[in-house]
């Protein structure tokens, strides 16, 4: 982006609104709690809100903060600090209680998968994303995640038993 | 139902069950609140009395959730059945610890469960209630298993620690100090009641670290927290037997999991000292270099998403442990540039796919431009430029991998002069390396396990380049279908050695005189994903794969394991003086903090 040619500033309040249940979200695939997630969303958006001035012009800050969840989110010494507080806590939300048993054997065969394969595999099935964007929220070339995605779904069959069929 | 679908219909579901998600007020910053200012200093020591029962004692089905284990000050008591008592080594010193440790023989402790689920193992003591923790005193104790082998697969294994992974047994063991808050691990145990529990390997506690009067209190936080039972037998046909790494104490700065170990087994201090990171802001794909006196930092981008890129620097003396800036350069901010000391200066070409170039002379601290290099540098999609440029023969030889692009810039002269590079195009990532009269191109084809495809040239004709045999694999049983061989490769004692990060067991050397492979010595060193490559250091060669370190000496042959303690050491970011190697900077291309970088670390690594 040229730096000369700044975006409007949106409104932080409408950006939180439109993208938190997709970021809690994409927590819970990569770090499998819903209460965990639900925090990692609440610390991305709220780096989100104490750099607002500079995130609210980047010309994607959707992509920001799906970079910065994917990353904290398998992030070791993050996800231990998250699950050493939510251990002491009353069950878990109501949403995260309410997935199918299956989605989260499946959910949790995708973060066995390396942190770069979880990642792809989360933003491109889970946010519905084409790999080109994906991307660009990694910082990647959109080979590379043509390739993460062909061998993370290579490994989920052989792990799951299903069928192996290149998605789009 | 392919994986696809299954993928699309769970991420559909997740979506549903996402719209119950309220969607609540924005978040109040606790940084700004009262309570978010306030001091809280809490850790969390995993306590864990590691109490194999082997294979014939078997745990009652008491429910880790309920069950509370009360602390008495003392050692802990091991529950019924277990076959070592852990001493109590909080508070005591290093030597104390490490004597009652070997003491109490705390291998056997350890030596057979089923490890499939478990990485690590801390053991320590209990601390008891109220007991005063000298400031720097070791609170913990972990050693680490290794992963199990690829031949052994449980079938449907099923992991009573609910979605606790291998990485959930993290270090631990911070040094009781207070006034910073330590991220502790915690470990949620789901026991399913048909499970046949065979070991019991701890009880997990809290504490807080509070100072009193210089010195740090440990007050419980919470009780009983959890119980890791292995699955049943019949889960897992086959329970493997494992060598385990040596017992290492933990001790740092818990605020940020820095700190050395200690291999109880060599007596030995860590040979890696984290040292000033200086005045430069976070940053990756800078470059650095070794002048002989100083590492020179510069370049880089500061945030994920390349919005603000470097172009200041600065330069590190190991003499004093000091930092200067540098003057500000004539080129424009860049990232992922070739740089490299020509014996004079600093010089600076491309990055970001641009030509222009400038040197750096320490000694009057100016820059003054060069010519522009013959094509693009450093381009954003070309990741590996720190591998496909060197400073070799009074030259600095650049290669656009992965085309067929390779020049070289004259240090007398000043100027480029492009070198031919055909048959190049077909390495798929690509590495320059030189030896003392010739110049390497190493590459891989494919990712299917592949074996490395090399060439090289004269280094001083410069007359083409020679196909070499590609590198065979006599551990080619070991190679895993699927696997990424990531080659790397690295000149060490004057031979190319290459390195697979992605094939387990597998490091090859080229004789020079014959120009044939050869395997290195079986290392037994765990491959992962994104591990570095091998760092050079004269006869030595480091690797750093899946949080452990391991050297090959080329004089004994051999390998051995050496604790780098936090130390992440990547050969893009480390220079090798000639006694000492110096890394500094974050060794990933992203960071956790999300568009930044993390801090800078810089660290010393003095082998014996």
């Amino acid at each position: 982006m040229d730096e000369q040619d700044e975006p409007v500033l949106g409104t932080f309040e409408g950006f939180y609104r439109r993208e938190r249940r997709a970021i809690v979200g994409l927590a819970f695939v990569l770090s499998g709690s819903g209460a965990a997630a639900e925090e990692l969303a609440q610390d991305a958006f709220l780096a989100a809100l104490r750099d607002w001035e500079r995130v609210g012009r980047l010309e994607d800050p959707s992509a920001w903060i799906r970079r910065v969840v994917a990353n904290r989110s398998v992030s070791r010494f993050r996800r231990l600090a998250l699950e050493a507080r939510h251990t002491h806590r009353g069950p878990a939300p109501q949403w995260s209680s309410s997935v199918d048993a299956d989605d989260v054997d499946l959910w949790r065969e995708v973060r066995r998968l390396p942190k770069r394969q979880a990642q792809v595999i989360a933003l491109h099935y889970l946010h519905d994303l084409p790999r080109h964007e994906v991307a660009v929220i990694l910082g990647c070339s959109e080979e590379t995640v043509k390739t993460h995605l062909e061998r993370a779904r290579r490994t989920l069959s052989s792990r799951l038993g299903s069928q192996e069929e290149d998605g789009p | 139902m392919t994986i696809d679908r299954r993928l699309r219909d769970a991420s559909g579901r997740l979506r549903s069950a996402l719209t119950e998600l309220p969607v609540a007020e924005v978040p109040p910053d606790p940084a700004r609140s009262p309570r978010g200012r306030a001091v809280v200093i809490v850790a969390a020591v995993v306590v864990v009395s590691v109490l194999v029962a082997g294979v014939a004692t078997r745990v009652d089905d008491r429910d880790p959730a309920t069950e509370h284990r009360t602390t008495d000050g003392g050692p802990s008591t091991a529950p019924e059945g277990a076959k070592t008592r852990v001493p109590d080594i909080v508070g005591s010193s290093l030597v104390e610890a490490r004597t009652m440790l070997t003491q109490a023989d705390l291998k056997l402790a350890v030596e057979e469960f089923d490890p499939p689920f478990a990485e690590a193992v801390v053991i320590a003591a209990e601390p008891g209630e109220g007991l005063e923790v000298p400031t720097g005193s070791v609170v913990g104790v972990r050693t680490v298993l290794p992963d199990p082998p690829l031949s052994v697969e449980c079938p449907s294994p099923r992991h009573p620690r609910g979605d606790a992974d291998a990485d959930a047994l993290p270090h631990v063991g911070q040094v009781a100090r207070a006034g910073a808050e330590a991220t502790v691990q915690s470990l949620r145990t789901q026991v399913p009641p048909e499970s046949e529990t065979e070991v019991y390997l701890g009880v997990w506690n809290r504490w807080a670290y509070e100072e009193r009067e210089g010195a740090v209190v440990t007050e419980p936080t919470a009780g009983f927290q959890a119980v890791v039972i292995t699955p049943s037998a019949s889960d897992c046909a086959q329970t493997p037997t494992f060598e385990l790494a040596p017992v290492t104490f933990v001790f740092g700065d818990p605020t940020d999991w820095a700190g050395a170990r200690l291999d109880l087994d060599e007596g030995g201090e860590s040979p890696a000292e984290r040292i000033d990171a200086g005045p430069l802001s976070p940053r990756g794909g800078h470059s650095v270099v070794w002048t002989g006196n100083e590492l020179i930092v510069w370049g880089g981008w500061g945030d994920e998403m390349g919005n603000t890129k470097r172009g200041d620097g600065a330069a590190y003396d190991p003499a004093s442990n000091s930092w200067r800036m540098i003057a500000p350069s004539p080129l424009s901010p860049r990232r992922n540039h070739a740089a490299a000391w020509t014996g004079d200066e600093m010089v600076v070409f491309g990055g970001d796919g641009r030509r222009d170039g400038a040197a750096y002379d320490p000694e009057s601290d100016t820059w003054r431009r060069l010519e522009d290099a013959p094509f693009g540098i450093g381009a954003y999609e070309v990741r590996d430029r720190e591998e496909s440029h060197l400073f070799a023969d009074g030259g600095l030889f650049v290669w656009q991998a992965p085309t067929d692009r390779v020049a070289r810039w004259d240090a007398t002269s000043e100027s480029w002069s492009t070198v031919d590079g055909t048959g190049l195009a077909q390495l798929t990532s690509g590495a320059l390396r030189a030896t003392s009269d010739r110049l390497y191109a190493v590459g891989t084809t494919a990712y299917t396990g592949v074996p490395l495809l090399i060439a090289r040239a004269n280094l001083r004709v410069s007359d083409g380049w020679t196909r070499l045999e590609d590198g065979t694999l006599s551990t080619s049983e070991n190679v895993v279908p699927d696997a990424d061989p990531q080659w790397s490769a690295t000149v060490s004692d004057g031979r190319l050695v290459a390195w697979s990060i992605g094939l387990p067991d597998t490091a090859i050397e080229l004789d020079p005189n014959t120009e044939r492979w050869s395997d290195l010595p079986p290392h037994n060193v765990r491959s992962c994903e994104g591990a570095p490559g091998p760092v050079a250091m004269d006869n030595r060669l480091l690797v750093q794969s899946c949080g452990s370190s391991t050297v090959y000496n080329s004089t004994t042959d051999s390998w051995m394991q050496i604790d780098l303690a936090d130390a992440a050491i990547e050969p893009s970011t480390a220079v090798w003086t000639g006694s000492e190697l110096i890394s500094w900077g974050d060794t990933c291309c992203y960071g956790t903090g999300g568009a930044a970088f993390e801090p800078n670390t810089a660290w010393i690594i003095r082998l014996p």
